[in-house]
This record gives C-alpha cells, sequence and structure tokens, in this order.
C-alpha cells in the first residue's frame, strides 16, 4: 500500500462523523473506497463511493478530481446522472485540508439537497448527453417569440445554419431558429435575429410543444424513445411520417424536432431531437383494419444542444443601463474613438445604433479600431455594420450606409441656410435619443451648434498621444472644445504626429490601449450618470505617465 | 488673462441695448398678448403686466425673459371656480389664439408662448403666468395673486395651489437692488444668466439665482474686483444650497420658501455645477470662458479695420471649403 | 474696409481653378494691409501641394506653404496670409455654412492670427464667371460691393 492511500485512509478516519466502511485501495487509476457521512438531522449516515483521482487535490480542468457517488440519490438536485454529488469547494494544494473541504462540502450537500430539499430559486435546465450525430455535433440557438404555443401544437420551422467549428474534438454545427410555421406553413411568428442573420440560407425541421417537461424527474431528458411515447399524440406521428417522405427528395440528411416545454408559466424552452431522413424511430402498423404510426421504443434519442439567446440572457452577464440600451443612437464619425464606441455600446445591449462615415476603411486603421484586417478596404459604416451584426444578434441598424452619410453630409454642410431643410435635418437627428459626434471635425460641431436638438448630443475627441480625452455634453459644447484645444488649456505635443505614407494628412499617434482606456472611462463615467439620473456636464479625462498611471477625471 | 475684462466684455456683449430690435419684437408681442387676454377677458382681468427680467433691469440680450402676468379677478372664472380651472380656460385661449403662429405649451407657472421663427430667424418667446386675486376687488388694494403649480415645481407638488405672491413687489425688490448696486449686484446676476444660458435648459429659475445673488450680498462681506465677487457668489452657493435650513424668502410673500422650487438632488447639481466651475477656473483661468462667454455676435473689434494678433500670420493647417 | 486686386491675378485663379472642372478647387491668398489697417491688397496666391476635392468639398493642407509665405514677408512691403480662395463650379459664389465654418476655424487658430480673413469664392459656369469677396467682420460676414 502506497503511501497517498496510507495517508487518505488514515485522515478520513480523523474526520468527526465520517466512517470508513470500505477502506481506501490504489485502482488502475483511481483510489477507491467507501465511506458514510452523518449529519444531524439524518438517522443514520449516507454511504458514498468515493473515487479519488491522480491529480487530487488540484482540480482538472474545471472539475473536482474527488467524486461521492450514490446512485439511490438521482432523485435529489445536483446529483450528476452516475449518481455522483455535485460539489464545489475551496481550493487547497495540501491533501489533508482540500479533504476536510471536500467533506464539508459534501456534508452541506446533505443538510441542504437531502435533509431540506432545497430547490434553487434559478431554474436548471434538463440534462441532456451531448453525443455526436452521424459524426457532427448540433447547437441550435432560439430566441423568445410573441406567440403562445397551445399543448401538442405542431409544425414546422426554419432554421438557418452560423456556422462550424470544434467542440472538444468533434465537429459542431450552430444554427438559429428562425420561423415556426404551422402544418399548412402558415406562418405563426417569426424569430428576431439581425438582419444578416434573417438572411442566411435556410432549412426545415419541424416542432412539436409538449407543455409539459420530457423527464421523468425534471433532471434528465428521456434517453430512449419509448419513454416519450405517451407525450406524443398520433396525430403528430402520422405528420412525423408525411414529413419524412416528402423530405426524401431533398438534400439534407437530417431533420431536426423542436422539443418545447415551459419552464415556468411565462418561459418557453426548446430541446431539439436529430432525426435522420429515412431512418426515423416510426414504423407502420395495422391494427383492427387500420394504420397506425408506432414510435420504435428501442432507439436511442439524441439530443443536440440547445441555448436560449434571447436579449434577457445574451446580455444576462451585464449591460449598461437601460436609458441607454433603450436609446435610439447615432454616431458620428467611426474611426478609433467611435467604433470603439459601437462596439462597446453593441456589446453591453445597445441594439439601435446608427452610423454616419464618409470614410474608407484601410488595413492601417485596423490596429487601432474595432475593425477587422480580414474584411479588407471597405466603407466604415458599411463594415462595421457587418462588425455589429456578428456580436449581436439583436443589433437594428435603421441607417448607417454609405449613401446615408453621404446625404447627410451633403444636407448639412451645404443646405443648412435653407430652413425648411434645417428643420428636417433637425426633426431627423431629433428621433435620436443620443447622438455620439466622434467625428472630431471643427466645422460638424460648429453646424451641429446651430441646431436646435433635444437628443443628448455628446462630443468626443482626443488629443495627440492620448494625453486627454475630452467630452462635450452642454450647450456651449464649441466654445469649450475650442477653449480646451486651441485656447492652450490642455497641454499635449503637437508636433510628433503620424505621416501615413502617400498621405499628407497627419494624425495623432495613439494605441488602441491608449485610446480604448480612454473611451471605456468616459462611458463608464456617463453611464454612472445614467444610473444615478444626474446630468451629463462637459469632462476632460486628463493622464499623467510620470511614474504610475493616473487618470482624472475633471467635471466642468 | 486678466479676468475683470474678459467679465466686463461678457458684459458689454450682452447688454440688452445692442439688440435693439429684438428687444422691440418682444415689446411689441407682448403687447399684441397682453390686448389679446384684455379683449377676451374684459372687466375680469387686471392689466397685465411684464415681470421678466427687462423690467427688473437684470436682462441679457441673449434671452429675453418676457414673463406677462395676468392677474384675474376673484370671480373670473365663476365664484366658485379653481385655480385649476383658470389655468385651463386661459391656456386653451391661447392655444387657439396662437396655435398656427406659436407652439403653445403648459410650464411650471405659466403657458409658454414661442413663435415661430421669423424671416430674420429670430424666434420671439412670452410666457404667461395667470394669477387670481385672493379675494373679489382685493388686489387694488394688496396687489397680491395666487398662481397655479401645472408640473412638479421642485418640492412643490403639481396641482397645488399653495403659491400666494405679490409680483409687482418682487420686480420692485430686485429692480431697486439691481439699480441701487449696478456694479455689483446686476453685474452678478446677469453674469450667472449667461452662464445659465450656457447650460440649456437648467432647472435653476432666473428669479433664484436674482435672490441667492442679493442674498450673497447681504450675508457676506462682498468686495474686491468684478471677478472677486463673482467668485464669493459662487462660493456662497456651493457652500449654502444644499444645507437643510437654508432659505430664500419669496419678496412678494415672506411666507414662500423659494428653496422648495428645486428638488434636493437638482439643489445637489446647482452646488456641483458651482464646485467644478470654481475648481476648472482655479486650474486655468482660460476655462472662466467657457463658462461665461462673450456673445459672439458682438465680440467686440476696431471698427472697419483689417486686424492681425501679432506675428506673421500663417494659415491654419487643414481647411474644408464647400 | 477697401481691398484691391489685379485683374491678372484674377483671371490666374479662374484659369487654375477651371482646370479642376468638375472639382472645387483653391489656395491662399497673400497681401498687405494699408497703414491705417483700411485697406487690404492682394497680391498673389499660393496654392497648396495636396488637397481632397469633390464638386461639393475642397479641403486644403498647408504643405510647403510656411516656407514660401517667409519669402513674401521678407518683402517690402510685408506680404503674408490674408484669406483664402476657392471655386464652386456651376454655381454661385455666395458662401456655403462651410465656407463660413473656415472662417471661424481661421479667427480662432491662434496661429493665423487673423481677425478678419477676406474668403474668395469663383462662381463659375461655361458661359460666366463670378467673383465674390467677403470680409468675416465683427462675427459677421460682409460681402465687397
Amino acid at each position: 500500500m502506497n503511501d497517498r492511500v496510507t495517508k487518505i485512509n488514515t485522515l478520513i478516519e480523523s474526520i468527526p462523523d465520517v466512517k470508513l466502511l470500505k477502506p481506501f485501495v490504489q485502482g488502475k487509476f483511481d483510489i477507491e473506497g467507501c465511506i458514510s457521512v452523518f449529519v444531524e438531522g439524518l438517522e443514520e449516515g449516507l454511504n458514498f463511493d468515493v473515487s479519488i483521482d491522480p491529480q487530487y487535490p488540484f482540480k482538472s480542468h474545471d472539475t473536482e478530481t474527488i467524486k461521492f457517488y450514490n446512485e439511490d440519490l438521482l432523485a435529489y438536485r445536483h446529483i450528476m446522472g452516475n449518481g455522483s454529488i455535485c460539489i464545489h469547494t475551496a481550493h487547497s494544494p495540501v491533501l489533508s485540508d482540500k479533504l476536510c473541504f471536500d467533506i464539508e462540502s459534501v456534508k452541506a450537500w446533505i443538510r441542504k439537497y437531502y435533509i431540506n430539499k432545497d430547490s434553487d430559486t434559478h431554474y436548471e435546465h434538463l440534462i441532456v448527453t451531448n453525443k455526436a450525430f452521424k459524426g457532427n455535433h448540433f447547437a441550435f440557438f432560439f430566441n423568445e417569440v410573441e406567440y403562445s404555443f397551445s399543448k401538442n401544437q405542431f409544425g414546422f420551422v426554419d432554421y438557418s445554419p452560423l456556422s462550424n467549428g470544434i467542440f472538444y474534438k468533434d465537429k459542431i454545427r450552430s444554427n438559429i431558429l428562425q420561423v415556426f410555421y404551422d402544418r399548412n406553413r402558415k406562418t405563426l411568428s417569426d424569430v428576431k435575429w439581425n438582419i444578416q442573420l434573417k438572411f442566411l440560407h435556410r432549412s426545415n425541421g419541424v416542432f412539436i410543444f409538449l407543455k409539459d417537461t420530457p423527464s421523468n424527474n425534471q433532471r434528465w431528458a428521456f434517453e430512449k424513445w419509448s419513454e416519450l411515447e405517451t407525450f406524443l399524440p398520433q396525430e403528430f406521428l402520422e405528420f412525423l411520417h408525411l414529413v419524412e417522405e416528402k423530405s426524401q427528395k431533398g438534400k439534407e440528411k437530417f431533420l431536426p424536432l423542436f422539443i418545447g416545454y415551459n419552464i415556468t408559466e411565462a418561459e418557453i424552452h426548446w430541446q431539439v431531437i436529430m432525426l435522420e431522413i429515412g431512418n426515423f424511430p416510426i414504423y407502420g402498423e395495422k391494427v383492427n383494419k387500420q394504420w397506425l404510426t408506432m414510435i420504435d421504443g428501442n432507439r436511442t434519442i439524441d439530443w443536440a444542444i440547445t441555448r436560449n439567446c434571447s436579449y434577457k440572457y445574451f446580455f444576462g452577464r451585464g449591460r449598461l443601463n437601460e436609458q441607454l440600451t433603450n436609446s435610439k443612437i447615432l454616431i458620428i464619425g467611426i474611426g478609433a474613438i467611435g467604433s470603439i464606441v459601437a462596439k462597446t455600446l453593441v456589446r453591453s445591449g445597445c441594439t439601435k445604433v446608427d452610423f454616419i462615415d464618409y470614410d474608407i476603411k484601410e488595413p492601417e486603421n485596423v490596429c487601432r479600431s474595432e475593425y477587422s484586417f480580414y474584411t479588407g478596404i471597405s466603407n466604415k459604416t458599411n463594415d462595421l455594420i457587418n462588425e455589429m451584426c456578428l456580436i449581436s444578434p439583436f443589433f437594428e441598424v435603421a441607417y448607417g450606409g454609405f449613401d446615408y452619410s453621404e446625404a447627410f453630409n451633403f444636407f448639412l454642410k451645404t443646405h443648412l441656410t435653407d430652413m425648411n431643410i434645417k428643420s428636417e435635418i433637425e426633426k431627423h437627428l431629433n428621433e435620436y435619443d443620443v447622438i455620439f459626434d466622434c467625428s472630431a471635425d471643427s466645422d460638424l460641431l460648429y453646424l451641429l451648434t446651430q441646431l436646435n436638438i433635444n437628443s443628448t448630443l455628446l462630443n468626443f475627441s482626443i488629443s495627440n498621444h492620448a494625453k486627454q480625452f475630452v467630452c462635450a455634453a452642454e450647450q456651449n459644447r464649441y466654445e469649450f472644445i475650442t477653449t480646451q484645444f486651441n485656447g492652450g488649456v490642455l497641454k499635449f505635443d503637437t508636433d510628433d504626429l503620424y505621416n501615413p505614407t502617400g498621405c499628407w494628412n497627419p494624425t495623432f499617434k495613439a494605441s488602441y490601449n491608449d485610446i480604448n482606456t480612454l473611451v471605456q472611462y468616459a462611458l463608464k463615467h456617463i453611464n454612472l450618470r445614467f444610473i444615478n439620473d444626474k446630468a451629463l456636464r462637459n469632462f476632460v479625462i486628463e493622464t499623467d505617465d510620470t511614474d504610475c498611471l493616473t487618470i482624472n477625471l475633471k467635471e466642468f | 488673462m486678466d479676468k475683470n475684462s474678459h467679465l466686463e466684455t461678457v458684459i458689454r456683449t450682452h447688454q440688452i441695448t445692442k439688440e435693439k430690435e429684438l428687444l422691440n419684437k418682444h415689446i411689441q408681442k407682448k403687447n399684441e398678448v397682453k390686448n389679446a387676454l384684455e379683449d377676451e377677458y374684459g372687466s375680469n382681468v387686471y392689466a397685465p403686466f411684464n415681470s421678466g427680467s427687462y423690467e427688473k433691469n437684470t436682462a441679457i440680450n441673449t434671452k429675453f425673459d418676457f414673463d406677462l402676468v395676468s392677474p384675474f379677478r376673484r370671480n373670473a372664472f365663476g365664484s366658485g371656480g379653481t385655480l385649476k380651472e383658470m389655468y385651463e380656460a386661459v391656456y386653451d385661449f391661447l392655444f387657439h389664439k396662437y396655435k398656427n403662429v406659436a407652439e403653445v405649451r403648459k410650464q411650471k407657472v405659466s403657458i409658454g408662448l414661442e413663435f415661430y421663427t421669423d424671416s430674420d430667424g429670430d424666434k420671439i418667446k412670452i410666457d404667461v403666468v395667470p394669477g387670481r386675486e385672493l379675494n373679489q376687488d382685493q388686489y387694488k388694494d394688496d396687489e397680491n395673486l395666487n398662481l397655479f403649480v401645472y408640473y412638479k415645481y421642485g418640492n412643490i407638488d403639481a396641482g397645488s395651489e399653495r403659491i400666494k405672491t405679490n409680483v409687482q413687489s418682487q420686480i420692485n425688490n430686485i429692480k431697486e437692488r439691481a439699480n441701487k448696486e449696478k456694479d455689483s449686484i446686476r453685474k452678478i446676476i446677469r453674469l450667472l444668466k449667461v452662464w445659465k444660458n450656457t447650460k440649456g435648459n437648467y432647472p435653476t429659475k432666473s428669479f433664484f439665482l436674482e435672490l441667492i445673488t442679493i442674498k450673497a450680498f447681504d450675508k457676506g462681506n462682498i468686495t474686491g474686483n468684478l471677478w472677486d465677487k463673482l467668485k464669493a457668489v459662487l462660493e456662497y452657493i456651493r457652500d449654502n444650497i444644499t444645507n437643510s435650513d437654508f432659505t430664500l424668502k419669496d419678496p412678494g410673500n415672506s411666507s414662500n420658501d423659494l428653496a422648495d422650487t428645486l428638488t434636493d438632488s437638482e439643489k445637489d447639481q446647482l452646488a456641483n455645477d458651482m464646485k467644478n466651475m470654481l475648481d476648472r477656473i482655479k486650474e486655468n483661468d482660460e476655462n472662466l470662458k467657457t463658462y461665461f462667454p462673450e456673445n459672439p455676435k458682438f465680440k467686440e473689434e476696431d471698427k472697419n479695420r483689417y486686424k492681425t494678433n501679432g506675428s506673421i500670420p500663417m494659415p491654419p493647417p487643414k481647411l474644408n471649403f464647400g | 474696409m477697401s481691398l484691391e486686386a489685379h485683374e491678372e491675378l484674377l483671371n490666374g485663379l479662374v484659369e487654375k481653378g477651371k482646370s479642376h472642372y468638375p472639382n472645387e478647387f483653391g489656395g491662399i491668398l497673400v497681401g498687405y494691409y494699408s497703414q491705417d489697417n483700411t485697406y487690404l491688397h492682394i497680391t498673389d496666391t499660393i496654392l497648396p501641394k495636396t488637397f481632397k476635392a469633390s464638386k461639393f468639398s475642397f479641403e486644403r493642407s498647408t504643405k510647403g506653404i510656411e516656407r514660401k509665405l517667409g519669402i513674401y514677408y521678407k518683402e517690402i512691403p510685408k506680404q503674408f496670409y490674408v484669406g483664402e480662395w476657392h471655386t464652386h463650379p456651376d454655381n454661385s459664389p455666395i458662401p456655403s455654412l462651410t465656407d463660413i465654418s473656415a472662417l471661424n476655424a481661421i479667427i480662432n487658430n491662434q496661429d493665423a492670427c487673423l481677425a478678419n480673413p477676406v474668403l474668395l469664392i469663383i462662381g463659375y459656369s461655361k458661359r460666366k464667371v463670378d467673383f465674390g469677396f467677403y470680409v468675416w467682420f465683427e462675427n459677421k460676414l460682409y460681402r465687397y460691393e
């Protein structure tokens, strides 16, 4: 017997309320034994088979390397399919300490889920075994729809493949759900996604809304078709049969079946079963002179992966204040600052964001903005719309193409003397709740001050070397910015500019890191003002890098 | 930079006499509205009068503040008529009369008439403040009026009928102090109005700024040059406005507290704005220009002479033409 | 306030401008003021080496201009930067708001040192040429009669 095994046996015996039922021995890989754990409230201790991996006391990836099994506990919460309980314990590199922590976690589990039968406040999804289907994993993303399904309602769906990836060692295909149709292909509800996702090539699937969970104990999804049998009405099986016959002619080799059920009164979850065309788990049988569609109960259910990608889950881990995320936003000028603002807003839950810029994205812009090399030379507006569509399925762009930018510039700069056009422009701009002017265009700044705009108007600009960041948020924006930059208030290097080869127009020097640090600082400040419902004031963010970097925000 | 001479220039370029024509337009419009009210209400209304800053000698030429107070008789809207009925009736009348030529808006205690931009590009704005005497025929003796609060006004709730005041003595009080202390109170009030204008729609009313300036002069020993005085007033506001026992008595009714016209968070904002302004100007004199800009329309230049500012003129590096 | 420019110079500007049709074109104006600063004599132009132009816009750089201005400044009387000129192809010599804003930029630029920059706009079409001389004065744009 090796030292490690002896040590474990001695330690276990020394822990109060724990009995060693079968001493630990070295298995092929693991050290295995059996213990009983007692906590107050139990008549007698609960027994667990214990296995300890060689990595113990360290974790392997994200899982504990000690397992406590008892298959009799399967009906309780936080039990894995193999009967091991889920524990999350503190870290310790010292085996004896770690073992004590782990036993404490087992006790905590017994108290919480075995004795008190606690159910957590948040919903836990069914556990679905992810297996590759015909060599591929499949994932389907859905969004909430404004439609109330009735029990056993079924029909068709459209879905679109997004892209192919690698899932551990296998291939995976991710897809989005696009439309629900009834069985006569009349649209029931369209699933909302951004415009580019909606334009993706579509394939067919079917759905049935069960209402009830396809599971015995609300924990594991059914494994065999026989378990689903009572859930699926004959009418639906006949529908499946017809669909399979029709699908034989198509190119697709499989068909996803979306199974819907309520996880709360108001919320529906969808799981997907992969069906192989030509090999559905159904067959016909003549009963009392009538053909019935029967289920081949012995077949295993091939579950795919599904994810609810509705807004509240997609942005669940963190987003900006509602006043911003609900706003209709216009960003004028999408160079370094503007594109970072755009990406930050869209990633943080804003959905209605339009762009104006008539500049072209060049490879040399990529290093300090949110553009990708891959898309090559392109109008900045068009390129950024693409980037945003890749990030957020909820990004909506009303205006933002190149034509819009051209028209805007033309009207603003040549027709402002015309009162009618001026009021049209004002009307148009007032439809935006927030306008970010990141163009650093003094003409535009001047012209905007001539307009009667009720929207929150924020002008962002940055000095050379990203020494200062200036945000004008008030009526006196023109005087403010002019005084700061040209009135000698801000001190920054005006000579060391970057001269791009073959271009006469020098630009400021600063990296993505320099710029982004200040843009994020500014946006955080603005967001905070919205959270606290306080008025926005002009401000300057000053950096000092003589020793450690200090960033100082001065409000005016 | 000489802060005093800049502030003096700011005041000069904001002199109301520089905008004679625009002022006349306002006066003319005000008289039109006054006549319309008198025609409509006949003997039910006493002579409407202007209580705006022009009347108090504290006006600046970028915002005229014409407030037309309409003193109604107690029974003008029926013997049991409420102040709300008075407010609504006056609004209905003005709306129907001016809806085609102006934006007619319900405001805190007044009804705003914003006439559409005229051919010169000017916008005339007149606020009508309906008020009612306390008892039938009493106005002649005491000039007291009850006002109706349409929108929540600071800590005063919407629908409140508790503003009782004497607008005439409000005007006289401020006018007297502004005239007597031309170089201090009047100048500071005008500067504060210039500052308020840079903020767009600021919750603090001009009347509030006028009273708090006077109070600052009464409370503290404010001396020195114009900047010293301005600085002292800004500091007074910064240090006092958020104190829980701070009050600002209405000269038209000593039981009204103007401090109630701002909510706590609006007071915090005002104190904070004063603090920021003082800090920024202390850091760099140039920032004074941001808070107190000259009226660009009347920037002072030598008459009919070309002017360069010293060294060799150099074209700015990048310019756009269209 | 008055202003004078030789016909020869103006014809030269028109020729230069027309050669860029249909795009706008322009440059800076060089000249000097009379002793009492009431009279401006425009003597020459410096054309930009680099610029961006379209039918409705013109953006010039100042590359190399500084050196050239240095030469003019040594002459007697001292000649210096007094304003800007540009064309409006197929259009009238009326300043756009962009133009006004450009003048604003000159006034607010500390290096420019000009309180009353002059703006010359040459509106031209196939059949005619119109000159519009403007000066910024007391925060307003005035056209020379």
